[in-house]
């Protein structure tokens, strides 16, 4: 069970670097501004497994794809870090109270994301300016953190249904709950 | 099974409208008839510069070359930042109250917009 735990994880891990290498090469219109979609996996990981895995599918993201893109231990490197690895916290939290929907859950996370990301960035900089920016970060988060929820609402019942072997051996009580809802 | 509607709830709509209410009310804010103003350079969290007319700023840091900040007294844009992702450019011009950062060379361009209004009361 714990071997097939570890196997889900880095699969999360490495779908979730996967597309975050590929949207690079989609251009943002917009600058400051980022299409966010490898979050995804992240919200699929909380919603199928729970929060504690979400946050080792945040966590392994970040850092193993700091250094496939080579921005292992820079500004954007501890930016993304503190980033979701807080939007991991809240979203979890978020869905854990049950009051939002996926779209809902995923927002929060993607506002707390630029947030924190600002915050890091203010400190190094050395500069609060960076918070003039963050309401058009926000704003700009929102089709990304629409996508995401409606992709993982989308895939969820999917998963479920073909590989509910994986399930049955690795969901905890608290999202056997929460998937049977979905 | 209905995926559609736990995907959304009725009050994630809420947390839509508050995120637009709040940007509305910033963006009303920072664009209101101010249209002049002066522009403040920042390195490390240090003012270095203070752009008032028409100028042309080259920043340098230890003698090299970083970036071309050009201010046309309404607005200002970066040029020529030699930062990998180019953020600082791709902002384009900004005008009163904009902020421009660059966040690899630790520069920020704050234009420090000066409203027409000298007072606002109730």
């Amino acid at each position: 069970m714990r071997s097939k735990k570890i196997a889900l994880n880095s699969l999360f891990i490495s779908l979730g670097i996967a597309i975050y290498v590929l949207e690079s090469f989609v251009p943002f219109p917009f600058p400051n501004g980022k299409w966010g979609f490898s979050n995804f996996v992240v919200l699929l990981s909380i919603v199928l497994f729970g929060a504690k895995d979400g946050l080792i599918v945040a966590i392994g993201k970040s850092f193993v794809g700091s250094l496939v893109t080579g921005h292992f231990l820079d500004v954007a490197f501890f930016m993304s870090v503190f980033g979701s690895i807080s939007a991991a916290f809240i979203e979890s939290a978020a869905f854990k109270v049950r009051i939002f929907g996926l779209i809902g859950v995923s927002i929060l996370g993607s506002v707390t994301n630029n947030v924190v990301q600002t915050l890091v960035g203010s400190v190094f900089v050395g500069s609060k300016a960076l918070f003039w920016i963050l309401p058009y970060m926000i704003i700009l988060g929102l089709p990304g953190a629409f996508a995401n929820a409606y992709i993982a609402g989308k895939v969820i019942p999917r998963v479920q249904k073909n590989y509910i072997g994986i399930f049955i051996s690795t969901q905890t009580e608290d999202s056997k709950d929460t998937v049977r809802k979905l | 099974m209905n995926g559609q509607s736990k995907i959304f709830r009725i009050s994630d709509l809420f947390i839509v409208v508050a995120i637009i209410v709040v940007f509305l009310a910033f963006w009303f804010l920072t664009h209101q008839s101010s249209l002049t103003g002066y522009v403040e350079v920042y390195k490390d969290g240090r003012l270095i510069a203070v752009l008032k007319q028409d100028i042309r700023y080259e920043l340098k840091n230890d003698g090299k070359h970083i970036m071309d900040i050009v201010f046309d007294g309404k607005r200002v844009h970066v040029e020529n930042s030699d930062c990998p992702l180019k953020i600082c450019e791709k902002t384009g011009k900004v005008g009163p109250n904009g902020v421009i950062v660059c966040i690899p060379n630790k520069v920020v361009v704050k234009f420090i917009g000066k409203s027409d209004v000298d007072v606002m009361t109730w």
